[in-house]
């Protein structure tokens, strides 16, 4: 599934970002990034490329993909939440470097702003 | 003299409040917690499955009251999961309040302050993290509930509004509303469905039956419409081993059995 790929590329390119800043400050997240982490975005790619391949044919309303993306957006911050060894101002910041990153790969699917 | 001494007894107090909170760094192992979390799991992806089998039928309608009776019940273990979590670590969101406020508020203080911890302790360089479980039990509860995801709740730890994303509608119950209720059923007809539940085995209804349920008859493209939308809702996405609209949920009781196994004994993993 194509969509997904490029949307797991861009989380993980954010994750990684994150991941880096943290890194940076002395806090190694390899044992969680690597077991509970990458496997999750993984899951979450699929998800997120399902949606918006519903909401194209018209399966899913806006009201209804927003909501799901949301959702998986929710997941994610658990994801960050869950590493060890983070501040919770420095996982706020890695969500939402994953989080722009995701809308970005969204809308460039969609070929709008569908997401802000 | 006296600045220098102000300084120092708050230097000491952040310190000694600093070491509570190292202290409650990771917040203790709970065998219940991780139990709890392995059965709602369970629960979830049985109750995943049931609404997909019954899919475009009044059953899978947020109306209806199985469906409802199954959300209030997730409410109630995630609450009791959540008093679980404070309980064993009540320290932990006030903590991270704590360190956003020392780290803004103080200013020079906090170089000092670390100086400080790490005199008294090499093992404290990352004093600066606190237990974040509990905003799990919060998005778990508005998957649940259905809701609004609300900014203002991290402020009070610190987190500026602008670095907060998202305030629209989440949850289960928004999902199933969007994809899997019913339009020619009236809400009349669930009630009715509720009172017959509660009074069943009464020789007296609560009150005179109407025929709101029989009033419109759907066509077959109305149906096949509705259970073609519900089914997406619910289906196994490829490539993963649930819905999409349990996602969330999922993820959320795994990062709780993740984090408890981690933080379990060794024996008793």
């Amino acid at each position: 599934m194509p969509i997904s790929d490029d949307i797991y590329k861009a989380l993980q390119a954010g994750a990684n970002a994150g991941a880096a800043a943290a890194s940076a400050a002395g806090a190694n997240l390899n044992d969680d990034v690597n077991k509970f982490v990458v496997p999750h975005l993984m899951d979450i790619s699929i998800q997120v490329a399902s949606i918006i391949q519903k909401h194209k044919v018209g399966t899913y309303s806006d009201i209804t993909a927003k909501a799901l993306i949301d959702s998986e957006e929710d997941a994610i911050e658990t994801l960050v939440e869950t590493m060890i060894a983070l501040s919770v101002l420095a996982a706020q910041i890695i969500v939402n470097s994953i989080i722009d990153a995701l809308n970005a790969a969204v809308n460039a699917e969609l070929g709008f702003a569908f997401l802000a | 003299m006296s600045t220098h001494w102000t300084k120092f007894a708050i230097t000491a107090v952040s310190t000694l409040t600093l070491a509570a909170c190292h202290m409650q760094w990771v917040s203790p192992y709970s065998a219940d917690l991780q139990k709890r979390a392995t059965d709602m799991l369970s629960e979830v992806v049985t109750w995943e499955a049931h609404m997909r089998s019954v899919a475009g039928t009044v059953a899978a309608d947020p109306r209806h009251p199985d469906v409802q009776a199954q959300l209030a019940k997730w409410q109630g273990e995630i609450e009791a999961m959540s008093e679980i979590e404070i309980g064993i670590d009540p320290g932990s969101t006030s903590c991270d309040a704590f360190l956003q406020s020392i780290s803004k508020g103080v200013g020079q203080l906090e170089l000092t302050l670390q100086k400080e911890v790490s005199i008294l302790s090499s093992d404290m360089n990352s004093y600066t993290h606190c237990e974040t479980l509990p905003s799990i039990f919060t998005k778990m509860m508005v998957q649940v509930s259905g809701g609004i995801k609300n900014k203002e709740n991290k402020e009070s730890v610190g987190i500026p509004k602008e670095l907060n994303k998202g305030d629209d509608k989440v949850g289960v119950p928004i999902i199933l509303e969007q994809q899997c209720k019913i339009p020619w059923l009236e809400d009349d007809y669930f009630t009715q469905m509720k009172e017959g539940k509660a009074t069943a085995g009464s020789p007296l209804p609560a009150r005179p039956q109407s025929n709101s349920a029989t009033q419109r008859v759907p066509s077959t493209n109305e149906e096949a419409d509705i259970k073609n939308r519900c089914l997406n809702a619910l289906t196994q996405t490829p490539g993963t081993s649930h819905s999409t609209i349990v996602d969330s949920l999922i993820t959320d009781l795994d990062a709780i059995i993740y984090r408890e196994g981690r933080q379990a004994p060794v024996a008793s993993k």
